[in-house]
């Protein structure tokens, strides 16, 4: 037995001994980024941390040298109608790419009106010129280009066709709050409104009506305290507590829109309990978490490389409910379906080709994911390979309710990489809406999926009972008549002690005797 | 083993009548010591019993293997750790009961935590995560019934008041902190000491002295 347990004891810490050495080694590991295949984990499984195949390949490098205007910083990237726009706030101008093959379109820099002639600030009579646009979004329905010109206090609204000046949106005069009217990223929704972050904001995402007023604060992110933090706080007086630092809401430091109006948002503190946000029309965070591990990023793991949390700087979403956020302490893109299941985690800090410096900004062109870094002024385009292009068709086919072909894909995407266990899940919804709970809960045991589980085994349980209901229900029927006949003779032996009534109960064993006696006298 | 039925019997009317039935456990009838080991390990085999057979949706992890005896030794050591220092520290305090009293007293207050835990395992594997939470109710039910017992046992036992009793579990769980501390201490001297021994013997073989 002893001999037994040390060798349990022994299997237990040379798995401890395997974990550890893949934390040191996950933490460690020198990357010569060509592609993104050397360096690949997933969270899940027997051991947590588990490797796993890549999902996205780097295939294009956009710097530079690759744009025949100045290019310094890749600030925000934003792809819609066919086109790649690139803001650039160090060379003040926004960069047109064509989204097919990459190839330079146009720079924008000196906005013009229609007839060609340069347009003046009818205030001022200056030139309208791009002064250090940190933000853009393209909206198709609109057809309509918003640039998010920090520096200079405005958003700039072009034409989606040729580039000419709409509009342009400064602070509106009913605008509340403390916030400054420096937008630095922004969304606008079909029906025009414009929704902006500004770095460093407590108040939230800044609504403005179609017309350019201020509608109101959005998706206010709650703040968070530490228990020790509301000790001290309950302990200090009224002076004190005005001196110390008020604790402020935590900003967001990425938006994006999906096409059913839905925003969302990321946010860099780390210290907050949701970092990423999907905001209904309310302001309510309405994201789906379901996952193995959390919407947080990289799980805390201290004393090793994982010791500190993710903080998320940019998010983009599908139109098929897979959205990429980016972290900016590991330098991690980290791609969830949507309910929450990591899909693939790929990137890191390094100063190579495809490495990162300062991730900015990602936004999805079709399937393609780009990736662009602020410090380094590039912009990364990461394809997904056969198992990536696998696992986002079966999302897209999962989103739009096509459950045979989703879960082919997602078979597809297994053969190919079977530590990715949101397929598992996948399939096994898949058998739950044909309602064949069985195979599903086998697959959702597989996913580690409680929430299908669950709903799995509701399923099963009703067969269980509708298939045993006979027996059931004879089990039942014939305990209550037990149950009434015991009831009854009780009382009526009671009725028999207390002399209302001369019918004895015979016992057992006097009908036994008397049945012998009868026998005997026979 | 003839008196093991009555010992249960006995065990069932502690539970309804905490305060009638330790005093006869503590003064009057022998004690069965069997049964109040097998009291103790139960928890560590309920807690092996869970981890193969809680259903799916109450699982905590995605666990694969288990060593039992760690596992046994891992959840009963709580325990024993709170019997040994409640009976160090009440015997600074005037506590009349013995080290066997608290493990008997402990042993009986576990009692119906254990058959709610065993329960919750089976029908863990019934219910769906909206009924879930009456499982864990029933669990919380258990830790409360576990610890009313034992205040009512530790009274009895040590022949306390209330107030008194309440006083002396609070100093328990302090000196359970000190005890897990010393023996911390006490395991990384001794690793020290093995090392310095280690380092001396490579250090003389090397050198060939010998």
């Amino acid at each position: 037995m002893g001999q037994l347990g040390g060798l349990a004891l022994y299997k237990k810490f040379s798995r401890l001994a395997a974990l550890a050495l893949a934390t040191i080694i996950l933490s460690s590991t020198t990357v010569y980024a060509e592609t993104t295949r050397r360096f690949n984990y997933t969270y899940g499984g027997i051991t947590f941390i588990e490797n796993t195949v890549s999902a996205f390949e780097l295939a294009r490098v956009i710097d530079r040298s690759y744009l025949p205007v100045p290019f310094e910083r890749a600030d925000d990237i934003n792809v819609g109608g066919g086109r790649i726009f690139i803001a650039d706030s160090l060379a003040g101008r926004v960069n047109v790419l064509c989204a097919y093959d990459y190839s330079f379109i146009t720079s924008l820099r000196l906005m013009r009106d229609p007839d060609g002639r340069i347009s003046t600030d009818p205030a001022t009579g200056e030139q309208v010129m791009l002064d250090s646009p940190e933000g853009v979004f393209f909206n198709e329905s609109l057809n309509l280009l918003f640039i998010a010109d920090t520096a200079a206090e405005r958003i700039v609204v072009l034409n989606g066709d040729d580039y000419t000046l709409v509009t342009e949106i400064t602070r509106p005069y009913n605008m509340v709050g403390n916030t400054a009217f420096r937008p630095n990223r922004l969304v606008v929704d079909d029906a025009g409104r414009i929704f902006f972050l500004v770095h460093g904001s407590s108040e939230g995402i800044v609504v403005l009506e179609p017309d350019g007023d201020f509608a109101r604060y959005f998706g206010t992110n709650r703040p968070s305290m530490s228990p020790i933090e509301f000790f001290w706080r309950s302990m200090a007086t009224a002076e004190q507590r005005e001196q110390m630092a008020r604790s402020f809401a935590p900003p967001f430091s990425g938006i994006d829109i999906d096409p059913s109006g839905f925003i969302y948002a990321t946010t860099a503190d780390n210290s907050v309990q949701q970092m990423i946000f999907r905001f209904n029309a309310r302001g309510d965070n309405v994201i789906r978490d379901t996952g193995f591990v959390g919407l947080r990023g990289d799980v805390v793991i201290f004393f090793s490389d994982l010791a500190y949390q993710s903080e998320f700087q940019a998010v983009s979403v599908t139109d098929f409910g897979v959205y990429a956020v980016v972290d900016s302490v590991r330098g991690r893109v980290w791609v969830y379906d949507f309910d929450g299941h990591i899909i693939s985690i790929f990137g890191q800090l390094s100063d190579t080709l495809g490495g990162l410096r300062e991730p900015s900004s990602l936004a999805w062109n079709g399937f393609d994911l780009l990736l662009a870094d602020r410090a380094m002024g590039v912009i990364n385009v990461y394809t997904p390979n056969r198992f990536g292009h696998a696992a986002l068709m079966a999302n897209y086919h999962a989103y739009h309710g096509n459950w045979d072909e989703a879960t082919q894909y997602y078979r597809a995407a297994v053969s190919l990489n079977a530590t990715f266990y949101a397929a598992y899940s996948g399939i096994g919804r898949n058998y739950l809406m044909q309602r064949r709970y069985r195979e599903a809960m086998y697959y959702f045991d597989l996913a580690f999926d409680q929430e299908g589980y669950s709903r799995a085994w509701q399923g099963r349980r009703g067969e269980l009972i509708a298939d045993w209901f006979p027996l059931i229900a004879i089990i039942i029927v014939s305990l209550s008549v037990l149950l009434i006949y015991s009831e009854a003779r009780y009382l009526r032996k009671a009725a028999y002690q207390e002399g209302r009534t001369n019918k004895k109960v015979k016992s057992k064993k006097e009908c036994k005797t008397k049945q012998s006696e009868e026998a005997v006298n026979v | 083993m003839r008196t093991l039925g009555a010992d249960l019997k006995f065990l069932l009317f502690t539970i309804f009548h905490p305060f009638e039935g330790f005093y006869e456990l503590r003064f009057r009838r022998k004690r069965n010591w069997p049964l109040i080991v097998v009291l103790l390990l139960m928890v560590g085999i309920v807690e092996i019993l869970g981890f193969y057979h809680i259903g799916m949706i109450a699982r905590m992890s995605r666990g694969f293997y288990i060593n039992p005896l760690f596992a046994i030794t891992t959840s009963v050591f709580p325990f024993v750790l709170f019997a040994v220092s409640n009976w160090s520290v009440t015997t600074l305090f005037d506590g009349n009961g013995k080290l066997g009293d608290v493990f008997m007293v402990m042993a009986y207050a576990l009692a119906p935590k254990i058959v709610l835990d065993l329960a919750f395992i089976g029908l863990s594997n019934i219910v769906t995560i909206p009924e879930l939470a009456l499982l864990y109710a029933m669990v919380a039910a258990g830790y409360g019934i576990f610890v009313f017992l034992l205040f009512c046992g530790l009274c009895v036992a040590h022949e306390y008041n209330p107030a008194k009793c309440i006083v002396t579990i609070l100093a328990t769980i302090v000196s359970a902190v000190i005890l897990v501390f010393i023996g911390a201490v006490y395991l990384i001297l001794m690793g020290r000491l093995f090392g310095l021994i280690t380092t001396v013997i490579a250090e003389i073989t090397r050198r060939g002295l010998f």
